[in-house]
């Protein structure tokens, strides 16, 4: 800060001082070691990582899989005898206004019994293994698929670009659940996977779009250029020099279409043309007992939930993403602690003799 | 732009007819006419069967059944369903009416409810209430709208009818209210600690005043909008519109639209204690609705043009809006004065869960309109859930990046005053992305429409195309997707247009 130029005078102090706070933010670092910097400061997206990470190991490892039993004793599809008319021996701890002592209490089935007897706490985990599952392999097909179709269109343009868009526009002028409907009536079994590919191959036009758009800027750019002059084959300007450059699209636009995938994977569910019996996803559980409401209610409200918790923490976590990989986005503090940080730093130049550092506002 | 409209309709064509082809295979491939035949335990199983090969031609390959469809389809024959022996056209006429209706409700009200409120939310940028509003947008966006479709029918339905039945709101509920309320308008208004605290206090004394009244008066048994109400309301109406609309400085405009709410009380004075409205009863049908408020209207602006001054444009503006405001609550008083007979007809219970009108009603036009309206209540509001969200993010967005703007500075710098620089050059700017957004939405919201439909057993054209997979009936889900397709197509092309007309630095003549 020493002999300021005469540009850096006629700023205002407190411009100055976010400009520096600015390249004190990000000097030295990478563009990967920045967005995970930012990414690690969005609260929404981390709460949303941790509880569907939770989410996801309390479902797998509770009733296990491919053959391994897990920690819960009961499974899916067994029928246990019916105790106290099938509520949720599920026990608030008593600072929770229950009745459970000092901490939860599950009992013997936390989230209560259907009509005849099953465990719904072993049926919502399974349905959360197979509605995640489910969003898993459609995000992933997606994302090849999207992500090939929108470089290839975005890169070579001229007569592949129309051919794949129209193709595209096949798709996309039926809304997802009508097209989901007619798929899931083909690849509606107990077993996920046809289904996940079949509905894997409907949701990526959006995502070669914006691939495709993506790319159409990017093939301008000079290091592109500079790849094809020193000799580079298409594919390799393709995978190494520009799906890196689009990758913050490709992410965040990933995350968002995996909430769209378990709400789309539940619907179909609901409606009949997805996972059918023995199997179990969390909207056939919502089907299955839709008609149990105003008797059973929890059988109702459990696999809603989990829907509703695994669709908000992805999205949360998409929306993290989003502002780690967008330049323009700063982390704002709230207009009050901005007044505060300026109350404190007023007091530590008048007391402290100036210089107070400001590093832990900088990360607030 | 009519070289550019020719080419997109004919690519439009061009997309549908493949599309038609690909999916009347697909769905050929997929659905089993047969499946009831199958399983069936009649002892002539086989000469059913192949009564029904027969006589849906399933022999022919696909491709081949596809043409004949594609040959009656030009000719405007959409073929009819083999279950019912109903024509298609015949089922859709009454499904169609009742899905654009579906629609139109939950549209306007999503469109009006998450612009303004995302626009609010983009000036209180960083605020505890644009953080709770982002965060509901994301939870209506994460919302299984089966699941909050069943949650409604199954308990908002049940609940609302219980409390109309003994309606009254405890000091707990009136409570809880005001503070909702209060909060609501703290946030959204912001501002220094004091203003806050006022904000806050007026915010929930009115809210639990309003309740208050409603209640002690009865109501919510006898609804009504008598001048007692009409008054205060349409003041309140006229007062609000005037300061979006022209700012309260413009004495003139605030003068037309007080005008028109007396003409609105004088208009009901006439209308109910001096019957009025029996002959227009007997004549009424929603064309008709529609041309009364645009007739207010017409009459508004003329208001604001006899109250003159040099710009009459203005004052012509905000009357002819505050007039289609009065119009509608006289027409939502003539409604609600039916409210009692609707009620008692249906022993008290008159949120419905299932259809879209009550067989067999009988009644006025009014009976009729308030008919559909409890059958559109609750699936009405689950489609709001999915488009409201979608579209206060699109109006924060879009508002942000206004606001962003070198001209949003320039008209700050040249002392304009907030109301001016936000209404005239910030919200017109707003609307023009957003006006893109609206017709894809409506497709977003077809498929929406197609859930809760289902669920409230509405026989909408969801119900038709869902029906149609279940029993394996061609027809009808190949009149569905035709429509929905069309629908689409000429959805995009409208939002290309919209675009071009109301920003011209976009160009479409290519």
């Amino acid at each position: 800060m020493s002999a300021p130029t005469t540009s850096r005078d006629e700023q205002r102090p407190e411009e100055q001082d976010e400009q520096d706070l600015e390249m004190r933010e990000t000097a030295g670092l990478s563009q990967g070691q920045i967005v995970r910097q930012r990414f690690f400061r969005h609260t929404g997206a981390m709460v949303g990582l941790v509880v569907f990470v939770l989410v996801l190991l309390l479902a797998f490892t509770s009733i296990g899989f491919w053959g391994w039993s897990g920690w819960w004793d009961k499974n899916f599809s067994s029928r246990y005898p019916v105790i106290t008319g099938g509520a949720p021996t599920l026990l608030l701890p008593s600072w929770l206004g229950g009745s459970g002592g000092l901490w939860f209490v599950a009992g013997e089935h936390p989230f209560g019994q259907d009509q005849i007897g099953r465990d719904i706490f072993a049926r919502v985990m399974r349905g959360t293994q197979t509605s995640v599952v489910v969003m898993i392999v459609m995000g992933f097909v997606a994302t090849v698929i999207g992500l090939l179709m929108g470089a290839l269109s975005g890169f070579f343009r001229g007569k592949v670009d129309p051919v794949l868009m129209r193709f595209t526009d096949l798709i996309i002028i039926f809304p997802t659940i009508v097209v989901g409907a007619i798929l899931g009536l083909a690849f509606g079994a107990a077993n996920p996977l046809p289904l996940a590919l079949a509905l894997g191959l409907l949701v990526w036009p959006p995502l070669a779009r914006l691939v495709r758009g993506e790319f159409f800027s990017l093939r301008e750019r000079e290091f592109v250029d500079a790849a094809r002059v020193a000799g580079a084959s298409n594919a390799r300007i393709i995978f190494k020099h520009m799906i890196p450059n689009a990758m913050g699209v490709i992410i965040v636009n990933t995350t968002l279409l995996l909430s769209q995938a378990i709400l789309l994977e539940t619907t179909l569910a609901y409606l009949d043309f997805g996972i059918t019996e023995p199997n179990v996803s969390l909207g056939t559980l919502i089907s299955l007992y839709e008609s149990a409401f105003s008797t059973r209610p929890w059988l109702f409200w459990w696999p809603g939930l989990f829907i509703i918790v695994i669709a908000l923490c992805v999205n949360f976590v998409g929306d993290g993403l989003r502002d780690a990989f967008d330049p323009r986005q700063k982390k704002m503090p709230s207009a009050r602690k901005m007044r505060a940080a300026a109350r404190r730093e007023v007091v530590a130049r008048q007391g402290g003799g100036g210089g107070a550092p400001r590093g832990p506002e900088a990360g607030a | 732009m009519l070289r550019f409209l020719v080419r997109r309709s004919l690519t439009g064509l061009a997309v549908l007819l493949v599309a038609s082809f690909l999916y009347y295979v697909a769905i050929a491939a997929v659905i089993d006419p047969l499946e009831d035949l199958r399983f069936t335990t009649d002892p002539n199983q086989e000469q059913l069967i192949a009564e029904r090969v027969a006589l849906l031609d399933l022999d022919t390959p696909s491709q081949i059944r596809y043409l004949s469809w594609l040959g009656a389809f030009v000719t405007g024959d959409l073929g009819s369903s083999f279950r019912t022996g109903q024509a298609v056209t015949t089922i859709l006429q009454g499904a169609v009416v009742s899905t654009v209706q579906l629609l139109t409700v939950a549209t306007v009200v999503a469109i009006l409810l998450g612009v303004s409120i995302g626009i609010a939310s983009a000036l209180r940028q960083y605020t505890a209430f644009d953080y709770s509003i982002t965060f509901s947008a994301f939870l209506f966006f994460s919302l299984p709208i089966f699941w909050v479709a069943v949650l409604l029918k199954q308990w908002g339905a049940i609940g609302f009818n219980n409390f109309l039945g003994d309606p009254f709101f405890g000091l707990v509920v009136l409570a809880l209210a005001g503070l909702a309320a209060g909060t609501f308008w703290m946030l959204a208004v912001g501002g220094s600690p004091p203003r806050r605290l006022a904000v806050f206090v007026a915010g929930a004394a009115s809210a639990v005043g309003v309740l208050l009244l409603l209640q002690l008066t009865g109501w919510w048994s006898t609804p009504h909008i008598n001048p007692s109400l009409l008054a205060p309301l349409g003041v309140l109406t006229a007062v609000v519109i005037t300061a979006l609309s022209t700012g309260l400085g413009h004495r003139r405009a605030l003068g037309a639209s007080l005008t028109v709410v007396a003409l609105g009380v004088l208009a009901w004075v006439l209308l109910t204690p001096f019957q009025l409205w029996n002959p227009v009863t007997a004549v009424m049908s929603y064309p008709l609705l529609v041309g009364l408020g645009a007739l207010s209207a017409v009459v508004g602006a003329g208001v604001g043009y006899a109250w003159g001054g040099p710009d009459k444009g203005q004052a012509a503006r905000t009357a002819a809006i505050v007039a289609v405001f009065m119009a509608l609550y006289l027409g939502l008083d003539r409604m609600m004065q039916a409210w009692p007979a609707y009620s008692e007809a249906l022993n008290g219970r008159p949120i419905a869960t299932i259809g879209d009108a009550t067989p067999g009603l009988g009644g006025n036009f009014w009976i009729g309109a308030i008919d559909a309206y409890t059958h559109l209540v609750l699936p009405t509001i689950v489609l709001l859930l999915i488009s409201f969200a979608s579209y206060t993010r699109y109006s924060r967005g879009s508002m942000l990046e206004t606001l962003n703007q070198d001209y949003m500075r320039t008209a700050r710098a040249k002392g304009l005053n907030e109301r001016t620089v936000v209404m005239r050059h910030g919200f017109r700017n707003t609307l023009i992305p957003l006006a893109t957004i609206v017709p894809v939405d409506i497709i977003t919201l077809l498929g929406g429409a197609l859930i809760t439909e289902r669920i409230f057993n509405r026989p909408g054209m969801g119900t038709v195309f869902l029906r149609g997979l279940d029993e394996g009936d061609i027809d009808p889900i190949m009149a569905y997707l035709i429509i929905v397709g069309a629908l689409a197509i000429i959805a995009n092309i409208a939002a290309d247009v919209i675009y071009t007309v109301l920003d011209p630095r976009i160009r479409v003549d290519t």
